[in-house]
């Protein structure tokens, strides 16, 4: 019961196949309350499909994924809208900011999805945008900011709805070492904060390395005896 | 490493191009159709305008052959007893001489004359059937007696197998008939064949012998003498030399020109028209231009991940741009071909409407059948493939300037083409285009006024303003954006409009162009029915209107005689009869319509609408024959003012007259000048007039006395007052017909245009549609940016362009129109039809683009993100 | 529209004429007095009628028909060769008795051919003219002067000299002066030549056979001054035709020595030469000496296929008789300048050319204008 509370997401018989070929094979894991996971595997192991199928973007052929108790296969494609927009946000490798709107109006946007008031998004991302560290930079255009800033502003824009999860896809995939390891440690930092949980799913080892827990996977299935549990 | 990667263009066309047009063939097929609609308008105008002038062919060509050389009098037709001399004059020189005679009849029965076709006259050639030979091969067997019976029997008439099918005649048929205003009645003795050795003959047209036509009428002179020099290796030196003998043997006498003078002379008489023609069938081309850029600029956007990859196999960034440019010509070929079909498709309407205008605005002319040549085929694909290179230049540039792959930042937004930023260009062809309207008419012969620095104002003005509402898109987007500071779907819309892509300032750029000619081109016409039928309600002063049955406005119409006018004078109920008649001559290289009215009567009965009122003949000078009014466009045509004294030389010797007074007439636009009725009755000696006023004694009804005149002269047509403002009204219907169809054709191809932009625009937006997705955004919030999108576009499109409309309106009224036509315009604007035309724009555009959003979502793929 | 029946008229009327025209003047035999007018009103040629010249020579419409017809060869000062044929017909619809002077005059029409051979150029030129009489034709009734468009044949009133105007599309102009250099022949031994067995079918026949000509003539952009020797006929008729004649041969031949000689062979339905067919020498003096034909051949050793019409001509005949004073044997074989004199005229094609005469040796002898009339298809009006 207290276990059940404190999952956020549970994956189980998850399976996806393109034609002949099995994506996604009998997955089944779950992830809980602030808890820190990562997916890593080599390309073409079924990791993008996974991710697509957990953010509702994609229908998988059989299985159940529930989401804070919900089944997201089967829901309606307006509450899974509802979803993405507060409770289960993205990080991307190619930050996906939008172009047109300044970096404060970026990670606004989502609040003004919800019709939040306007003091409301302003104090909240004032202060995302202090905990990223680009108060200064809040009035520039997202093709102004290098590599680290963006994904940085893409971190705050999925923060500010304090969803339940984050589901980040290849998030240092686009930045050099250094800055990757900076995004992790702060993506990582501010999950544990916000009491958020984490998904990032990679094919870089390093990413893995503050997690919880790491799941690898191969071929459309989860390697279940190399599921470690580490602490932080 | 290999020293040197290129890709050759067949390759690069089907692995790249052709797949493109396959995935997106609705989108292509409707550009395509686009463009041929463009070069289509323009390749069809060509042809039209080209018939137009073929149309002043003579009706004797289709029978004899084009003549070489034409023989007119100055006064009212070459004796026949001349005729001896002109062959004598010529000595053993080989020529052959045709008289010709050249009248219009109207069929009396209202059941027959119901059946003509336009023009509701028949062309009637008194030609010499003997020396014809070819033309006696009529369509039924024969026997030479009934040759020469026929020749003898004084009510023979032959007519076009055209006219028998649409007038249901045959051989035998008895037609009643008014020529001069009179009645006879003929007998069809003959049909001739639709072909003359492959030449189809004119519509509504009969043939009697000469002499037979001669007696028919009671004249005693024929209209011209066509010279035809037969073929052979010296024939253009024999036609110098008859002209040089003719010219010095007649020389003051006679006239002598060539059919292509008199070609010119209509060409040049509807220069200004057809050049109006022409700039407007740009519109269409103009518009499928920026579809092109737009088109390619697209692609580009769609495909940079392609080049990027092509740029990081070491493929260089010219040849990137020659590719480009390829596809451009690709895009250019289609055009050019589909522009034939379509041209040649839409040349049946446009040389219809063509025809018509110049009918009713000039002279009657025979239809002929649109046909296309070898420079129209070069022409087609040269506009399409010079075009196409010309719209492409930027976005093939901006292909080019793609970095390889791995240097592409993903994600960016590509900056839009740097011209559309320079306000300051903008801004200064807005300026200059302004001040070039201070230039006077270019004056290419005399006569002509080609009112070059309008158009170039117009270009100018076009341009400029597609800078400057580009810039007015970046404004509009920022209100929106700061407007949008609640509401995600204003706030994204607009600041995508802040900052437009080059798709957005494309699409902006053709909406506006078209929006802009077509609502100048509505403006003009407004303003010109407005003016029209004020003046007609000013001039219409009389009662009843007399004219020759079949009459239409045109100077070589039937004619009635003096003598019918002179019965109708002196009855009881009729207080006055003015009568016009106008006589073609030339002032200082210009043709004009000199013409009669009776001075008597002005301020009395019959009016004129005075720009300069009469000079006090006080003013005159000492010496001239005549006091004229002239009209608008003589002063503008011939360059003469108000007090001047010009000469004309009539078979009474040169009589110089005094321009005494300036009057509004819209009728013609070669030129009027007026003069009393019995001058020139004496210097032409004639008595057969065109049309006639008749003013009745009070307290007489109007109707009883219509009724009794039309019984009394079946020959006239007698229409009282609201009738011949109605068919006033319907000529110069007509005379804008062809601006109408062009002015549709503008608006249509705006419209596809639109749609056409709007949805490239948004379908290439797909990358951030796709992020609005994944962030959270409905359908509906989806579909409302791409509306507020569009809209955005097609509000300023729409605003800017009828600006820019109101505005080349303008320059059309008071610079172009009056330069060329030399009509003055009252400035009319039609609110209405902007409003409505707005109300629609904007409703399309909001379907479109909110249909875009939502309809775009149920193709996403997570692989696009 | 060319089917049988529906053959322009005109085309018919200018069959009448040839046929006519040519028919007429091959026949001379004596018959009994005709009639002073025939049915339709026009005056019949009288036996013994005195001839008023120089009136003669001008036109007479109160006959139904009548033609200058003149031919000739002509050598340009540079070496060239050219033939000429220049025809003038006059056909009454209705009698007349002066020439009417009215503009446009449906009773009386004009036909006329030109014909140019330009032997160098290897080029033969040909245009036909039609018109009613008026002020683009005409023919003068007090002296000679015929006009059609700017052709033209006039002549001083003694007609000691005449001048030709003609010319051929914008190709060919000439100009020409003709001299009389023997008098004036009147055929038929009545004074009217004789065409058939009715009595009415008898005609004036004018001919001058010899005339020195000089002038010019234009071809293209090349002008000759030529000089040679013409040949013309004027013939005054109001007779119809006999329906039982195919075609003809006639020929008109000047030989060096100064006599002349005309031949010609009328062809019967089947195929056979008339009686009417016959061989006439002109001595240096001007006296004609008429044979039967018993008394002369006309060979056709080869014919010429003409590539427009498909027709086939005898173009070299071969006439074989005996010499009126020596009463020796002569031969007279026709050598055409070229094979393509064919006038190919809608319905009355016809050829008609200029050739040498050479003798039995091989030896030019003379000049000659040869006309083939019949074998292009069926002749209308015969």
């Amino acid at each position: 019961m207290q276990d059940k509370a404190n999952t956020v997401l549970r994956v189980e018989g998850l399976s996806k196949a393109y034609g002949n070929q099995q994506v996604l094979n009998n997955l089944a894991f779950s992830i809980k309350r602030a808890e820190r996971v990562a997916i890593v595997g080599p390309s073409g192991s079924g990791k993008s499909t996974m991710l697509n199928c957990l953010a509702g973007l994609e229908t998988p052929d059989s299985g159940r994924i529930e989401f804070l108790g919900r089944d997201l296969v089967g829901m309606p494609e307006a509450e899974v809208t509802e979803l993405r927009r507060g409770n289960l946000t993205s990080v991307f490798q190619f930050f996906h900011l939008l172009p047109t709107l300044q970096a404060r109006e970026n990670v606004e946007f989502p609040l003004l999805l919800e019709n939040a008031s306007r003091s409301e998004r302003k104090e909240k991302v004032g202060e995302l945008l202090e905990e990223v560290g680009l108060t200064h930079r809040s009035r520039a255009w997202p093709s102004e900011l290098s590599g680290g800033e963006m994904q940085r502003l893409a971190i705050a824009r999925a923060l500010i709805t304090e969803p339940a999860m984050i589901l980040a896809d290849e998030p240092t995939g686009s930045l050099d070492a250094k800055n990757s390891e900076r995004i992790l440690e702060l993506l990582s930092k501010l999950a544990e904060r916000h009491g958020t949980a984490l998904l990032i799913v990679t094919h870089d080892p390093v990413a893995s390395a503050d997690c919880d827990r790491i799941l690898h996977m191969l071929d459309g299935k989860l390697d279940e005896g190399a599921v470690e549990a580490q602490t932080s | 490493m290999p020293g040197r990667h290129s890709i050759s263009v067949l390759t690069f066309w089907r692995k790249f191009t052709l797949r493109h047009f396959r995935e997106d063939w609705f989108q292509t097929l409707l550009l395509m159709l686009i463009l041929g609609l463009g070069v289509g308008t323009f390749l069809s105008i060509r042809m039209a305008n080209r018939a137009a002038v073929e149309g002043f062919r003579l009706f004797t060509d289709s029978l004899k052959g084009a003549s070489d050389l034409i023989i007119e009098s100055q006064g009212d037709g070459i004796p026949v007893s001349r005729l001896a001399e002109i062959r004598d004059s010529l000595e053993g020189t080989p020529a052959n001489l045709y008289p010709v005679i050249e009248v219009a009849l109207y069929p009396l029965d209202n059941d027959i004359s119901a059946r003509l076709n336009n023009p509701s006259t028949i062309r009637l050639l008194g030609l010499d059937l003997v020396q014809l030979q070819s033309l006696i091969t009529t369509s039924d067997g024969d026997e030479i007696s009934d040759f020469w019976d026929m020749l003898d029997n004084p009510r023979h008439l032959l007519i076009s197998e055209s006219l028998a099918t649409s007038l249901g005649l045959s051989k035998g048929s008895q037609l009643d008939v008014s020529i001069t205003g009179k009645k006879r009645t003929f007998e069809v003795t003959g049909i001739l064949p639709e072909f003359q050795d492959r030449t189809p003959l004119p519509e509504n047209l009969a043939v009697m012998d000469l002499p037979a036509l001669l007696n028919a009428l009671g004249r005693g002179s024929v209209d011209r003498v066509e010279v035809l020099v037969p073929e052979g290796s010296r024939k253009s030196e024999l036609l110098a030399k008859i002209n040089d003998t003719l010219i010095k043997a007649f020389d003051g006498d006679l006239l002598i020109g060539s059919p292509t003078d008199k070609r010119m002379e209509g060409a040049s008489m509807t220069t200004a028209f057809r050049l109006n023609l022409t700039v407007l069938s740009l519109i269409a081309l103009l518009v499928g231009l920026f579809l092109i850029a737009q088109t390619l600029d697209a692609t580009v956007s769609r495909r940079r991940k392609e080049i990027a990859t092509l740029r990081s196999l070491g493929i260089g960034p010219r040849e990137i741009y020659r590719l480009w440019l390829s596809e451009a010509v690709l895009y250019g070929l289609a055009a050019g071909a589909l522009g034939i079909l379509v041209g040649y498709g839409l040349s049946a309407f446009t040389v219809e409407a063509v025809t018509t205008t110049v009918r009713s605005l000039y002279k009657e002319t025979s239809q002929t059948a649109a046909s296309i040549n070898l420079t129209d085929i070069i022409l087609s694909f040269s506009i399409g493939i010079i075009g196409s290179l010309v719209a492409a230049y930027l976005p093939a540039r901006d292909a080019a300037s793609t970095p390889p792959a791995q240097f592409l930042r993903l994600g960016k937004r590509i900056p839009p083409f740097p011209l559309f930023e320079r306000t300051r260009i903008a801004f200064t062809m807005l300026v200059v285009g302004a001040l070039l309207l201070l230039l006077p008419p270019w004056n290419p012969e005399p006569g002509t006024n080609i009112p070059a620095a309008g158009y170039a104002t117009a270009f100018l003005w076009l341009t400029g303003g597609t800078l400057a509402a580009a810039f007015g898109l970046k404004i509009v987007g920022w209100l929106m954006h700061r407007a949008g500071g609640n509401n995600a779907p204003l706030l994204l819309a607009g600041s995508r409009l802040a900052q437009p892509t080059s798709r957005h300032q494309l699409a902006l750029a053709g909406f506006f162009v078209a929006i802009g000619m077509a609502s100048a081109m509505t403006f003009l016409i407004s303003s010109f029915e407005h003016t029209v039928t004020q003046w007609l309600q000013q001039r219409l002063k009389a009662d009843l209107f007399v004219s020759s049955a079949g009459f239409q406005g045109s100077d070589s119409g039937p004619k009635m005689s003096g003598e019918l006018l002179d019965q109708i004078e002196q009855l009881d109920e009729v207080r006055s009869v003015d009568r016009f008649r106008s006589k073609e001559v030339e002032y200082s290289g210009v043709l004009f319509s000199l013409a009669g009215i009776r001075f008597d009567l002005l301020g009395k009965d019959q009016e004129l609408l005075w720009l300069n009122e009469p000079l006090p003949v006080t003013n005159a000078p000492s010496s001239f024959d005549a006091v004229g009014y002239a009209n608008e466009n003589f002063t503008r045509r011939t360059g003469t003012g108000l007090g001047d004294i010009i000469d004309v030389s009539t078979p009474q010797g040169t009589k110089s007259i005094w321009i005494g007074g300036i009057h509004a007439d819209y009728a013609r636009d070669n030129g009027l000048l007026l003069v009393d009725l019995p001058k020139l009755e004496g210097w032409f000696g004639f008595n057969d007039y065109e049309t006639a006023s008749v003013f009745l004694e009070e307290g007489v009804p109007i109707d009883t006395l219509q009724i009794k005149l039309r019984e009394a002269y079946p020959g006239l047509t007698i229409r009282n007052n609201s009738e011949l403002m109605e068919t006033a009204l319907f000529i110069f219907k007509q005379t804008f017909s062809v601006t109408k169809a062009l002015q549709m054709i503008g608006l249509l191809v705006a419209l596809a245009g639109l749609i056409l932009s709007l949805l490239s625009l948004l379908r290439e937006s797909g990358r951030e549609l796709s992020l609005q997705k994944t962030l959270g955004m409905n359908r509906h919030e989806i579909a409302t940016t791409t509306a507020f999108e569009g809209c955005g576009v097609a509000v300023i499109g729409m605003v800017s362009g009828l600006f820019l409309g109101g505005m080349l309106g303008l320059v059309l009224i008071y610079v172009i129109n009056r330069q060329s036509f030399g009509w003055t315009l009252q400035a009319v604007y039609p609110f209405l039809d902007s409003v409505l035309l707005a109300v629609a724009v904007v409703l399309l555009a909001l379907t479109i683009s909110y249909a875009t959003g939502r309809l775009y979502l149920r193709k996403w793929r997570p692989e696009l993100i | 529209m060319e089917t049988g029946a529906n053959m322009s008229i005109l085309r018919k009327q200018i069959l009448h004429f040839l046929a006519g025209a040519v028919l007429l003047s091959l026949t001379a035999f004596a018959e009994p007095a005709p009639h002073e007018f025939t049915y339709d009103g026009f005056r019949v040629p009288q036996p013994g009628t005195v001839l008023e010249f120089p009136r003669t020579h001008a036109s007479h419409p109160g006959y139904k028909i009548e033609w200058w017809y003149l031919t000739g060869h002509l050598y340009a000062s540079t070496g060239e060769r050219f033939g000429y044929q220049a025809t003038f017909f006059r056909n009454g619809l209705k009698p007349q008795q002066e020439y009417s002077e009215q503009p446009f005059n449906n009773g009386q029409l004009y036909l006329t051919h030109m014909a140019v051979t330009d032997v160098s150029g290897k080029s033969f030129y040909f245009e036909q003219r039609f018109s009613r009489e008026g002020w683009d034709a005409y023919a003068r009734t007090d002296r000679l002067e015929v006009r059609h468009g700017n052709w033209s044949l006039t002549a001083d009133p003694d007609v000691t000299s005449l001048e030709m105007h003609t010319s051929i599309n914008s190709e060919v102009q000439m100009q020409l002066n003709l001299k009389p250099e023997k008098k004036l022949l009147r055929f038929g031994e009545d004074g009217t030549s004789r065409k058939g067995p009715a009595p009415e079918a008898r005609s004036f026949y004018l001919t001058f056979s010899r005339m020195l000509t000089e002038g010019s003539l234009t071809i293209g952009d090349q002008q000759y001054q030529v000089t040679g020797s013409s040949w013309m006929d004027h013939e005054i008729a109001s007779n119809q035709l006999d329906p039982n004649y195919t075609g003809w041969d006639w020929i008109a031949i000047q030989l060096k020595d100064g006599w002349e000689l005309k031949a010609y062979l009328l062809r019967e339905k089947d195929g056979s030469p008339s009686p009417y067919s016959a061989l006439i020498w002109i001595d240096p003096e001007g006296n004609t000496s008429y044979y039967g034909t018993d008394s002369f051949e006309w060979d056709k050793p080869s014919y010429w296929k003409s590539v427009a019409t498909d027709a086939s001509y005898p173009i070299s005949p071969s006439i074989r008789t005996t010499h009126p004073v020596t009463n020796q044997p002569v031969e007279f074989n026709f050598d055409p300048v070229l094979d393509d004199q064919e006038l190919n005229l809608p319905g009355s094609t016809y050829w008609e050319g200029a050739g040498r005469i050479l003798d039995a040796s091989g030896n030019e002898t003379g000049s000659a204008y040869l006309e083939l009339v019949g074998y292009a298809g069926r002749i209308r009006g015969l």
